[in-house]
């Protein structure tokens, strides 16, 4: 076959083709073909990370309405509307939707979304269809390869019943019973956005799950190096705080050492910055449990752009060496369908794991559901109660699917946490559309999410850092403060946007919330407004976790009072002025409406002088080439 | 899943795909918020739904479709303008541009060509998904798709 044409080659990237099999087996084998595929997708992640930054209107939440009312504004508006465009050239019929003949049923795109998703498999699907408002019968276009049957009922007709040889678990919709209210009060169709001020007469306790991952951070740096802003979506304050290592000592007995430290707040003198410092205990080397490791690597095709797979394997022949030869690995892969390639090895047999490594090649499209399955399968065969139980998936994210791992898979990975299967995830790659659903899936596994996007960074991860990334101290660790509306007059917590937990639920222990290794430090800051003269306790911190192996809930507090509140920023410690700095350049970023007045030269000042006397130059020369870049690239106040 | 994480999850592109199918501002936030409403209310009742995502894109393609034809009148689609072709090497394009004007680029162009590139690009569907949710063919959604990823392309070969 000779080299298709620049537009199949478009087509194929982008998932347009009906059929790519031929097409796919000819770029596999053709260099060329390859290079214009991968500059192609060099030009899509482009593409992708501006529309992510195109703003859509919000969809303001509205009053919940009775059905008739409903339908009576809308019908009214369409009217209103329909003669705003009437033109002198109209048809006289109104169009029908383009490709269905109303009140027919149309399957179109045989197996197409099914295929595109790699999710639902079988030949029989069951669709009922959705019926207009006014009744009017309107064809629906699923992808449907089985009969489709007509359902007339008003609003009990929107079901899609899918059936086939892998039915899914049913997902739990509101329950029957409730009357439906519209859209909630508070829904916005956008991120987390930024914690707001509370008010400690209303609300004086804040709880969020622990958070170790520092992806965010590593993620916006690769950005930046590349030149371009990182979208303020991928930007999660706590992650960048908490890639920095400060001095906070491990606790002389116990799990956790708690510090707090309170100074002015970098933005208003008139408010102050709170730092609580967690730092878990260490752990020696050899105090640690073999693991069991199932690597699960997706050699996708966009896995070969920038040499992302070859990252992998260069992290895995590393990650050999550090570890013992008693641990032992599993070696699974996905791509359109997943496999195992190895059983559960003992790293003395090294040969045979590179054996099934080094040869992998990328291929097809990203089915990350069923290597899941398949890994954490795995992953259940090698379980050994007495060990450290781990898999370790390699991706750049789910390609072209956007977030769309079932909510059945996440409940699975849950339940497999529960039972001593943890998860590491390790972010390769740009984009960070992939981005969301790496997190939460490290979030649902008990896990951890760090970002690889050097060898460098690779031997950070699985060399210093390698016992906090497979071992665990604390298993759904939770914090709450808890402010004395005498003293403090409003709290925000800066960052841990999705990591929240209701207030009622620090003391539910079913609840899941973050795991914690070996001689992690976590950072929490809150920006509070002081009472005048105000005199006594200021917050209590708690911190509730279950202790691996004995399964023990455990809860330790630390309190603070007005009289250690430190008079200006600078007598702060050198791990307080880091943080802040740290956190004012992440609020940059996100475009945080407290950091509009931000002055990123002053913020690098504060970081260059925190780092140095804390002894972490290189820390601190890599915080300032990003403020740099960041200054040139025009964010932060013009000075 | 439950209501409330469906409408935050896949509100963007609900509007989306109302929109590109009404290319109409206003009306699409309207019709949007009616095809949610729909969406909650079957999530009410006894509703099986094991795909969520190709769930929706019909709800919101069909309530688009609907309102476009319960208007008594035929509306004149604009038609985007005609696209010449970019003399740049393709990829150099796209690759070599800051992210920033990509995005003002993404913003200034016509209504029907910008929504199926956010929904490609921003929403990261499929091409049989994007050909689902506005009720065309593949190689008819392919067709949408590629006419203004070439408009885009001309579009960032002007003078900034």
């Amino acid at each position: 076959m000779s080299c298709p044409t620049n537009e199949t080659l478009e087509r194929l990237a982008l998932g347009f083709l009906d059929d790519e099999r031929d097409v796919r087996k000819h770029t596999d084998a053709c260099a060329e073909c390859a290079k214009t595929l991968s500059h192609m997708r060099t030009g899509h992640e482009a593409l992708t990370a501006a529309a992510k930054r195109v703003k859509l209107p919000s969809l303001a939440p509205r009053r919940p309405l009775s059905r008739p009312h409903v339908w009576a504004i809308a019908a009214g508006l369409l009217v209103v509307v329909g003669l705003v465009f009437v033109t002198p050239h109209h048809s006289p019929e109104p169009p029908a939707p383009p490709g269905i003949a109303p009140g027919t049923v149309a399957a179109v795109e045989k197996d197409g979304l099914a295929a595109a998703k790699g999710e639902l498999r079988g030949p029989a699907r069951e669709v009922n269809l959705l019926n207009s408002v006014d009744g009017d019968p309107v064809g629906a276009t699923l992808p449907a390869t089985g009969l489709a049957s007509r359902n007339r009922g008003l609003y009990d007709s929107t079901g899609v019943t899918l059936g086939g040889k892998r039915p899914m678990p049913e997902p739990k919709p509101a329950p029957p019973d409730k009357p439906f209210t519209g859209l909630p009060g508070d829904m916005t169709f956008k991120n987390p956005g930024v914690n707001p001020t509370t008010d400690t007469a209303k609300e004086a306790t804040s709880t969020f799950a622990l958070d170790v991952d520092t992806a965010s951070y590593t993620l916006a740096r690769k950005y930046l190096r590349e030149g371009n802003v990182p979208p303020a979506d991928a930007i999660r304050v706590e992650e960048f705080v908490n890639y920095f290592r400060y001095h906070d000592e491990a606790p002389p007995v116990g799990t956790f050492a708690i510090r707090l430290e309170a100074a002015p707040s970098p933005y208003d003198e008139s408010m102050h910055l709170l730092r609580v410092g967690i730092r878990a205990k260490d752990l020696k080397a050899k105090e640690r449990k073999d693991v069991v490791l199932t690597l699960l690597i997706d050699v996708s095709g966009s896995m070969a752009s920038g040499g992302r797979l070859e990252l992998v394997k260069k992290s895995v022949r590393f990650l050999l060496e550090k570890l013992r030869p008693t641990d032992k690995i599993a070696v699974c892969t996905f791509t359109t369908y997943a496999r195992k390639l190895l059983d559960a090895t003992p790293v003395s047999e090294k040969e045979k794991i590179l054996a099934a490594v080094d040869p992998l090649t990328p291929q097809n499209s990203t089915n990350v559901k069923e290597g899941l399955e398949v890994a954490y399968k795995a992953a259940s065969d090698a379980f050994d109660a007495k060990l450290t139980n781990r898999v370790m998936l390699f991706s750049d994210g789910v390609a072209n699917t956007g977030d769309t791992v079932p909510e059945s898979m996440l409940d699975a990975i849950s339940r497999d946490a529960a039972r001593g299967i943890f998860l590491t995830v390790m972010g390769v790659g740009m984009g960070n559309f992939n981005d969301k659903i790496l997190e939460t899936l490290a979030n649902k596994g008990n896990g951890n999410y760090a970002y690889i996007d050097t060898f460098d960074e690779a031997k950070k991860a699985f060399g210093e850092r390698l016992l906090g990334t497979l071992d665990i101290v604390a298993i759904d660790a939770k914090l709450q403060a808890e402010f004395d509306p005498a003293t403090v007059a409003t709290f925000r917590l800066v960052g841990y946007e999705n990591r929240h937990v209701a207030n009622q639920d620090f003391r539910n222990d079913k609840v899941d919330a973050g795991e914690v290794g070996p001689g992690h430090q976590v950072t929490a800051l809150y920006e509070i407004r002081l009472k005048p003269d105000t005199k006594g306790r200021l917050v209590t911190v708690r911190i509730r976790f279950k202790e691996p192996g004995t399964n023990e809930m455990i809860e330790d507090q630390q309190s603070i009072s007005a009289a250690q509140v430190l008079p200006k920023l600078k007598d702060a410690s050198p791990s307080f002025r880091l943080a802040s700095a740290v956190m004012q350049f992440a609020e940059v970023l996100r475009g945080s409406p407290r950091a509009k007045e931000v002055s990123l030269e002053r913020v690098a000042d504060e970081a260059k002088f925190a780092a140095r006397e804390m002894d972490r130059q290189a820390d601190a020369d890599e915080f300032l080439e990003l403020v740099k870049i960041a200054r040139d690239l025009k964010l932060g106040r013009r000075d | 899943m439950d209501w409330r994480s469906v409408a935050s999850r896949y509100g963007d592109r609900v509007f989306l795909v109302v929109r590109s199918i009404l290319r109409d501002d206003t009306l699409a936030l309207d019709v949007s918020q009616e095809a949610l409403l729909k969406i909650g209310q079957a999530l009410n009742g006894h509703t099986r739904v094991e795909d969520y995502e190709s769930w929706i894109l019909t709800i919101a393609g069909n309530t688009a479709r609907d309102a476009l034809r319960r208007q008594t009148r035929r509306r004149e689609v604009p038609i985007d303008e005609t696209v010449a072709e970019a003399r740049v090497p393709e990829d150099a394009l796209l690759k070599g541009e800051s992210i920033e004007r990509l995005t003002r680029t993404l913003e200034a162009m016509p209504s029907a060509s910008r929504d199926v590139l956010l929904l490609k690009f921003r929403e990261g569907l499929s091409g049989p998904q994007i050909a689902q949710a506005l009720g065309i063919s593949l190689s008819a959604a392919w067709q949408q798709l590629s006419r203004a990823m070439k408009l885009l392309k001309s579009k960032l070969t002007e003078k900034p």
